[in-house]
């Protein structure tokens, strides 16, 4: 049983150098971080995430710098 | 595991999801299962203390791979918010977010129709009162995008587009238009306050759609959802349906003409205090009767637009 007791702790599938900011903060239960690059659909970021019970959550993230503030308004 | 029945008296499917009795109903604020895990508080759905938008599959789900699937869309990690409250930013993400999801589940071979919804109020039977909606992904396309592609055939072509120009034609039941987006009261609305949002080009799906054009359907769509709450000067209840194109290959032909990327509201409030039921003639007969006129109702919903900012 994981930090959050069972069904509730993270197996990462997808992540990245830079993660979701929602990752980023401090938590009773970062959930672990590969080297896959992050997902980028116009001004979100996506982070992947597996749950112990095998459901799927993606935790979405504005991007919030300027780089993709251009690439969002293409 | 859900099970499918064919209804051969209607000519439709009928989903047992037996499962679902037993969901989270009507929690305590703080045992809310969409609400951020704080550190020494509850775990939920959601194990981070803060997050922005977040998508899990439904823990009881309606449908489950391998036929089907059905996930939840959390807006906000505020157990206060709702879809009109959000800060502009956060609802233009979200279009994303819809647009990822009918992407990803769509690609899949076990969903023929990617359905992104809102029930509002426990007047539409929420369960959960945090700020979120739903994703089913059907393994069959449903009656109701089925009747509007069929009315593309029937109207030689595209039927939203079609009907749009018949509302800006007419102009008296447009709600609220931008550069990219037109609500309106439909002429034949079921609902006291119905109102369908529709983008002005044919685009048929969030696919078809630019980044610019993403960011004033949120507008439109917080526009909307504002006016509501300031109708009555209350919480407004509705179901707010995405309608997209087909995503089963066999439908490719039909649905690059005939669907067409619009969003349907259906409030059930007639008045601050009464609510419309399916009686007899709706659920017995198929056939609505409505107690106001969609023109009457275009006047307040406009001005109540205005109110809502």
């Amino acid at each position: 049983m994981g930090a959050f007791g069972a069904g509730y702790t993270l197996g990462v599938v997808a992540s990245s150098p830079r993660p979701p900011q929602s990752a980023d903060r401090p938590a009773g239960g970062k959930p672990e971080r590969l080297g896959a690059p992050p997902e980028r659909l116009g001004p979100v970021e996506l982070g992947r995430h597996v749950k112990d019970d095998g459901r799927a959550l993606i935790l979405y993230d504005h991007i919030r710098d300027e780089q993709a503030d251009v690439s969002a308004r293409r | 595991v859900s099970e499918l029945r064919f209804d051969e008296l209607r000519g439709e499917q009928v989903v047992y999801a037996i499962h679902r009795q037993d969901r989270t109903f009507l929690p305590a604020r703080d045992h809310c299962p969409l609400c951020p895990t704080r550190p020494g508080g509850p775990r939920t759905e959601i194990p981070f203390p803060v997050y922005e938008i977040a998508v899990f599959d439904n823990r009881f789900p309606a449908f489950e791979a391998p036929r089907g699937a059905a996930e939840v869309v959390v807006y906000s990690d505020d157990h206060d918010a709702s879809f009109a409250t959000l800060p502009a930013e956060r609802a233009e993400d979200l279009m994303w977010v819809w647009r990822h999801r009918y992407a990803e589940l769509g690609a899949r071979e076990d969903v023929e129709y990617v359905f992104i919804f809102e029930n509002r109020g426990v007047e539409v039977g929420v369960t959960l009162h945090h700020p979120h909606g739903q994703i089913y992904g059907y393994p069959f396309v449903p009656p109701v995008p089925a009747l509007e592609l069929a009315a593309g055939e029937r109207l030689g072509g595209c039927a939203p587009c079609a009907l749009l120009r018949r509302e800006l034609e007419d102009g008296e039941r447009v709600v609220y238009e931008n550069e990219a987006v037109v609500a309106f009261v439909p002429y034949a609305a079921r609902w006291a306050y119905e109102a369908h949002v529709s983008l002005r080009e044919h685009r048929p799906s969030l696919l078809d759609c630019d980044a610019g054009e993403l960011r004033l359907l949120s507008r439109a769509l917080q526009a909307v959802v504002r006016g509501y709450d300031a109708m009555f000067e209350r919480p407004f209840p509705y179901v707010m349906a995405v309608h997209q194109a087909p995503t089963a290959t066999e439908h490719d032909e039909t649905t690059s003409t005939g669907a067409h990327l619009h969003v349907e509201f259906y409030p059930p409030l007639r008045t601050a205090e009464k609510l419309k039921y399916l009686a007899g003639s709706e659920q017995g007969a198929g056939t609505f009767i409505s107690d106001t006129l969609p023109e009457e109702s275009a006047v307040a919903l406009r001005e109540a637009i205005a109110r809502g900012g």
